[in-house]
């Protein structure tokens, strides 16, 4: 047995030799319930609602557990009706072109499903807050170097107060290999990549409704995303005081946990809930004040010390000869004749290039791992709408 | 009658049994005459001998001059021929009384070297054994002289007397806590209270009188009572405990006291037991008895009989203590230098303790040396200590000043890691106790107790918490059967959290929580068969629930601050213990707890249609300054009664009703310092807590092993439990974030004890449930349906062995392992797809449970230089916690993962083997 001697290193052996573990235990229970994940703003629509059912925690079926055929309205403190139509399983969206959100107005969401009825409370679209600046700052944090990429707010009328943010990222990207290929247009890609949760702050506990150098998202240099160009599309939300609890504690209970003083966990209810017993359902029908602003950075315009990874760090071409023969070769063959072949492959490499040179009466094969001669695999190779190239001045 | 009374306090010293022939004590001629203190300080040293005598007895005494060497005896004679003085010869000690004329026919044994009584007497066999391992060290203390209790002159007119005084440790003379006093030939008997006092009635005429106590040499006192008087007595330490004299039916104080569920364990046993990381702890050793369990390794609250960490009333010397822990609750706040021992009620709380719910842990401070000075010192892994005690004068006034403090910054700084850089973590201590003992009436005592604590992890915020208590008593004898006690108490808790990264948030937060109580208790023993307590109790309580404030001008916060809270509780309490027969013992006693809440304050009327929420709030009513907004009380009955079956055996069943205007809410398992205290006001009615308790004690193997089972039930009113992500911390409707309910707790303890001998520690089971249920006819008030769920402290099955095994004087070994069923957490019982996100869905509280607690520690105690007349002494320990190096769980948890996965995860403090040595010095 393997003694550890700490001298007199108490709080070390808590900082440092306190384990994490892996733990799966044995949930039997499971409970199903309804699922509501809509969001209505003042920006234009179509607005989305999804409706599904929770799963059970040991499951590793569908990810998603959706329910159909419900009839979902959203009602506004008018009166005025809006159906939502399903376009998906269990995506329900608005058709209404004319309709979106009014600042200042009311709206609840109905959804009537197997002759229950549920309600979300009426809230109101807060008045949405521009986005005074998103700029970015070389630092290190963790002893990690990366560019921060920072937001500057503010509401004069004082009134906010609880803010959350989510980002839609967009980056350019090269795979090194796609010139060998037939499909040299798959060398340039875009990726996409949303953020997945809510990035709350409140300001309630100051005296001026300021948020400055809010961190929206750190980028070290281990990954691509600014090694040619990147564009960042960050949403505002200005929430009601019940929703920024919601979310916060969505985040502590999801995210959060692990410390030495954690809350307990307990049931987290939505604001939808079954008229007939007021029990309430899980997630939320969020209605808020959104505002956008997009930024791009490109790789030129960043300090030389930061290096970004160019995600292909890992690209190796390997080269095999086989003998031509009359038949043709089939990858069985290739793994038989060569077992290198045969264990790169389940490495998840793949045949980039097959040349035959009757001359000389060999086949060459070139092989590489997809993504580094299909960008693809990992992204789009046409650049979305909304992408600009830099201007060279 | 009472002057003579008073003048009778005899102290008799009872050196080692190396005693002389004291007949021939002779003194060399003395040439002129002297006064009778010069003659005394010649003699002293002359013969190395010593009297014990008040100065003022003395102060007109000429000793005449002797041409020849005359016996000493003879010259005591002639001196004292026309004064109302007498002398005993005892060994070396030459003790004086006044007014007190011995009986001139005194027993031929008096001056011979034989004891009056001898032990054999108690049987052969039982003597015998007792001598084998060391049979030149004799373990009792035998008085070859009779000591003359009352005054010869007063013929009583009762066949019996009352004989009471204190009983002293010789070597320092603190008081010896329940020690028994007690006639073996007429079976009776008594025990010193906490300031080592004692009341025995006892026959006219001659008598063996037997003092016995823990690590102290026993002793046997011949007395001839002739009325009602006094006899202070000190024992002599034991220097190493090898084996106690074994006398058989003496023993069983377990079978025979009225305690019920009250354990109490001295600080040398404390220290004998496996340390945490090489520190000692009060509090952990409090873990491993039956009934006593936590909520996780590094939670320094404890859970007495499935009751919350609040419902312990903590004590340092009468002084309760807000906050029982350092370092988030790796430790406990009581410096083991300057504690003397605990005693924990679980169950059978007397009336002189109110307020908390569950247990009483009285924690008492250790007094000063009053003989002379020492300096302690030690380190361990975790802290360096230092204590200083000594007589400012001698066996009048002692002080003790003892602290710590931990070096575990310092250590941090030397290494150099993300994880550490942005975290410190240090705490210190301080108590102090001064005695004062004025005459023999009257003795004031201060005890001042000062805790810190500060750290960062891994953040920008800091955190500082600290108690800060002190208390004045005052004690006064009116008669060997009457005493009263009032004291004085400050106790105050604070904590604060500072943010100072950025100077545009930068804020200030402080919550404090102020008590200030006077206490005054009158006892009174008007014979053996009662024991009064009659007293009262007027506290009051001053909170700040928290105030928000910027750090600087520079910073942007707003300062907010929750409106003060202020109530006066108050207790009248009145008790007896008193004898049915010879049988049957019982306790009564009546406390008369009342809580006044008092304004300002804005008092909220609620629709009673809905749940209670800030929208359902109807009106209010503003009290102003000092008017009372709401007053809570009742009678509160506590009894216990004892019922001997047999020799060795004997029932008992104890009843207490407890009222708590205090509560600690907190929404994490462990105690965190930024959990809040709260008074009850008008919506927070006061806990009510019962408790029935029945025991079977029975003692095996001529009392060597102490067996008890209890059983208990308990159920709690108005218990607090918070609403699912309730915020507790500046939270301005804190009564709207909060249920009540009712909870109950069962169980059954059993425990096998083995006090002495080479090997001796104790195994414990515990069976026990405790739950909570909180109800509503609103489905969102309700928690796990209205049903009855586990606390968070729930744990069905634990059990405890503790094991210390003297190889030697030198060597020792101590092993605990302890056993627990895991405590009750929330799992996820299902997942769901949310804003791109897979999430989890907790649903009932404590439905689940981590895995099984178990772990091993065993150290190893070195004392360096045992002789007699150490200077120094030293005591190594080293240790190792968690031999098996089980993964014992801290907590499981789950966390939704970027790539929508979830995880369960498991975390585990301590999961490896941790050694650990701890050195102390003692000069």
């Amino acid at each position: 047995m393997r003694y550890l001697v700490y001298i007199p290193i108490y709080l070390v052996v808590i900082i440092l030799a306190s384990c994490v573990y892996n733990y799966e235990p044995d949930i039997s229970k499971y409970e199903n319930i309804l699922v509501v994940d809509g969001e209505l703003t003042n920006l234009p629509g179509p607005y989305k609602v999804k409706l599904s059912r929770s799963l059970n925690y040991n499951s590793n079926g569908r990810p998603d557990n959706p329910v159909c055929d419900a009839q979902i309205k959203i009602i506004e403190d008018t009166g005025l009706e809006i159906p939502l139509y399903e376009t998906d399983d269990g995506v329900y969206e608005t058709i209404d072109i004319d309709f979106q959100g009014i600042v200042d107005n009311s709206y609840k969401l109905q959804i009537i499903l197997d002759g229950e009825t549920y309600e979300s409370d009426f809230e109101t679209i807060k008045n949405p807050i521009p986005i005074d600046s998103i700029y970015w700052q070389l630092t290190t944090r963790n002893n990690n170097l990366g560019i921060d990429i920072l937001l500057d707010t503010h509401d004069i009328n004082n009134n906010t107060h609880f803010y959350a943010w989510d980002y839609e990222e967009t980056w350019k990207f090269q795979v090194p290999y796609a010139m060998l290929t037939e499909h040299p247009e798959r060398e340039i890609c875009y990726k996409d990549v949303n953020s997945t949760k809510f990035d709350l702050t409140s300001t309630a506990n100051r005296n001026n409704d300021i948020v400055n150098g809010h961190s929206i998202k750190f980028i070290t240099e281990e990954t691509n995303r600014l090694f040619l160009r990147y564009t960042i599309l960050v949403k505002q939300h200005s929430l009601s005081e019940p929703a920024y609890k919601y979310f916060k504690d969505i985040n502590a209970l999801n995210y959060n946990q692990g410390t030495l003083f954690d809350p307990i966990p307990g049931p987290l209810m939505g604001n939808v809930k079954n008229l007939s017993d007021d029990q309430r359902i899980l997630g939320y029908f969020l209605v808020c004040g959104t505002s956008e602003k997009r930024i791009f950075i490109d790789r030129n315009d960043l300090p030389e010390s930061y290096i970004p990874s160019s995600g292909n760090e890992d690209c190796r071409l390997y080269t095999f000869e086989y003998p031509s023969m009359s038949r043709p070769w089939t990858e069985r063959l290739y793994r038989l004749y060569h077992p290198e072949v045969d264990s790169l492959m389940n490495k998840g490499y793949s045949i980039l290039s097959e040349n035959t040179y009757p001359e000389s009466y060999i086949v060459l094969i070139t092989l590489a791992k997809t993504p580094c001669y299909n960008c693809t695999a990992n992204g789009t190779n046409t650049p979305p709408e909304f992408w600009i190239e830099r201007e060279e001045d | 009658m009472k002057n003579a009374l008073l003048s009778l306090f005899i102290f008799i010293l009872i050196h080692h049994s190396t005693a002389q022939n004291n007949s021939k004590l002779v003194i060399s001629p003395i040439q002129n005459s002297v006064t009778f203190s010069e003659f005394v300080n010649n003699a002293e040293h002359n013969l190395n001998i010593k009297f014990f005598y008040k100065e003022n007895w003395v102060d007109s005494l000429i000793i005449m001059n002797y041409p020849d060497s005359t016996e000493l005896s003879t010259i005591l004679h002639d001196a004292f021929m026309l004064s109302k003085l007498s002398y005993i010869i005892d060994g070396s000690n030459i003790i004086i009384t006044n007014d007190n004329k011995l009986q001139t026919s005194l027993p031929e044994d008096f001056f011979t070297n034989k004891p009056a009584i001898n032990i054999k007497t108690k049987g052969t066999e039982a003597t015998n054994s007792s001598f084998i391992n060391k049979p030149e060290k004799k373990e009792v203390q035998i008085s070859n002289s009779i000591t003359v209790i009352g005054n010869p002159k007063v013929i009583s007119s009762e066949s019996n007397c009352s004989i009471s005084g204190k009983v002293l440790n010789h070597e320092d003379g603190q008081p010896v806590v329940g020690a028994q006093i007690y006639i073996q030939k007429l079976n009776i008997g008594t025990i010193t209270d906490p300031s080592g006092y004692y009341v025995l009635n006892v026959p006219v005429g001659k008598s063996e009188l037997m003092f016995k106590s823990m690590g102290l040499k026993d002793l046997s006192l011949p007395i001839h009572v002739y009325s009602n008087g006094s006899l202070n007595v000190n024992m002599e330490k034991s220097d190493v405990l090898i084996n106690e004299i074994k006398v058989i039916a003496e023993n069983n104080n377990n079978v025979k006291n009225l305690n019920m569920g009250v354990q109490q364990i001295n600080i040398d046993k404390i220290k004998q037991i496996t340390a945490t990381l090489g520190e000692v702890d009060v509090l952990k050793t409090a873990l491993l008895l039956p009934g006593v369990q936590t909520v996780g390794e590094g939670s320094s609250g404890f859970n007495v009989r499935g009751g919350s960490t609040d419902q312990n009333l903590i004590l340092f010397d009468d002084i309760p203590i807000f906050n029982s822990s350092h370092l988030f609750g790796f430790f406990s706040v009581f410096n083991p230098e300057t504690v003397k021992d605990f005693k924990l009620y679980k169950s059978g709380i007397p009336a002189t303790y109110g307020g908390r719910a569950s247990s009483v842990f009285d924690v008492e401070a250790k007094q000063g040396n009053l003989k002379k000075y020492a300096i302690s010192g030690g380190i361990s892994p975790v802290t360096g200590k230092l204590t200083l005690e000594g007589p400012i004068i001698k066996d009048k006034l002692s002080v003790i000043i003892g602290g710590r403090s931990t070096y575990s910054d310092w250590i941090l700084k030397q290494i150099d890691s993300p994880q550490t850089r942005k975290s410190s973590a240090n705490f210190y201590d301080i108590s102090t106790k001064i005695l004062y003992l004025l005459n023999d009436k009257n003795e004031i005592s201060f005890t001042g107790y000062l805790s810190r604590d500060n750290f960062t992890l891994n953040s920008d915020t800091a955190y500082h918490y600290q108690n800060k208590c002190a208390g004045l008593f005052f004690k006064h004898y009116f008669s060997p059967t009457v005493y009263s006690k009032i004291s004085g108490i400050y106790s105050n808790y604070q904590y604060n959290i500072t943010r100072d990264d950025d100077p545009e948030l930068a804020f200030n937060m402080k919550y404090d929580i102020d008590y200030k109580s006077v206490k005054s208790e009158l006892h009174y023993f008007p014979n053996s068969k009662h024991n009064f307590i009659v007293g009262s109790e007027i506290t009051r309580y001053d909170m700040t629930p928290g105030n928000m404030t910027p750090h600087s001008s520079e910073s942007d916060i707003t300062e907010f601050k929750l409106p003060k809270e202020q109530s006066i509780e108050t207790g009248l309490f009145l008790s007896n213990e008193f004898k049915i027969s010879n049988r049957f013992s019982a306790y009564l006693g009546v406390r008369l707890a009342n809580f006044f809440i008092l304004g300002p304050y804005k008092d909220y009327e609620y629709n009673p249609l809905v749940p209670k929420r800030v929208e359902s709030r109807m009106d209010s009513t503003q009290y102003a300054k000092n008017e009372i907004v709401k007053t809570y009380g009742e009678p509160e009955i506590r009894f216990s009664s004892r019922y001997i079956l047999g020799v060795n055996n004997s029932l008992k069943f104890s009843y207490n009703k407890v009222h708590q205007f205090v509560h600690m809410i907190s929404n994490s398992s462990a105690i965190s310092p930024t959990d809040v205290w709260k008074i009850s006001d008008p919506t927070i009615k006061p806990l009510i807590g019962e408790q029935f308790a029945l025991g079977y004690y029975h003692n095996l193997f001529t009392n060597t092993i102490e067996a008890s089972a209890e059983l208990y039930y308990k159920k709690t009113r108005n218990h607090l439990d918070y609403k699912s992500g309730a915020e507790l911390l500046l939270n301005p409707n804190l009564d709207v974030a909060l249920l009540s309910g009712i909870g109950r707790a069962y169980g059954l303890e059993l425990l096998l004890k083995k006090e002495k001998g080479k090997i001796n520690g104790w195994v414990s089971y515990t069976y026990s449930k405790s739950e909570l249920k909180i109800d509503s006819k609103f489905a969102e008030d309700r928690i796990n349906d209205g049903e009855y769920y586990p606390t968070d402290y729930d744990k069905t099955h634990d059990f405890t062995i503790v094991a210390n095994y003297k190889h030697s004087r030198r060597y020792s070994i101590s092993s605990t392992f302890t056993y627990s069923t895991g405590r009750p957490i929330s799992m996820p019982v299902a997942k769901y797809n949310f804003r791109n996100n897979q999430l989890l869905h907790y649903s009932n509280r404590n439905e689940y449970r981590i895995p099984d607690y178990l772990r091993w520690d065993i150290s190893l105690n070195i004392y360096e230089n045992l002789k007699s007349n150490k200077t120094i002494s030293n005591f190594w320990s080293i240790g190792i916690y968690n031999v098996t190096g089980r993964h014992n769980a801290y907590s499981v948890y789950f966390k939704s993962t970027e790539s929508r996965k979830l995880n369960g995860y498991l975390l585990s403090v301590f999961a490896k083997p941790i050694i650990n040595v701890s050195y102390n010095v003692r000069f």
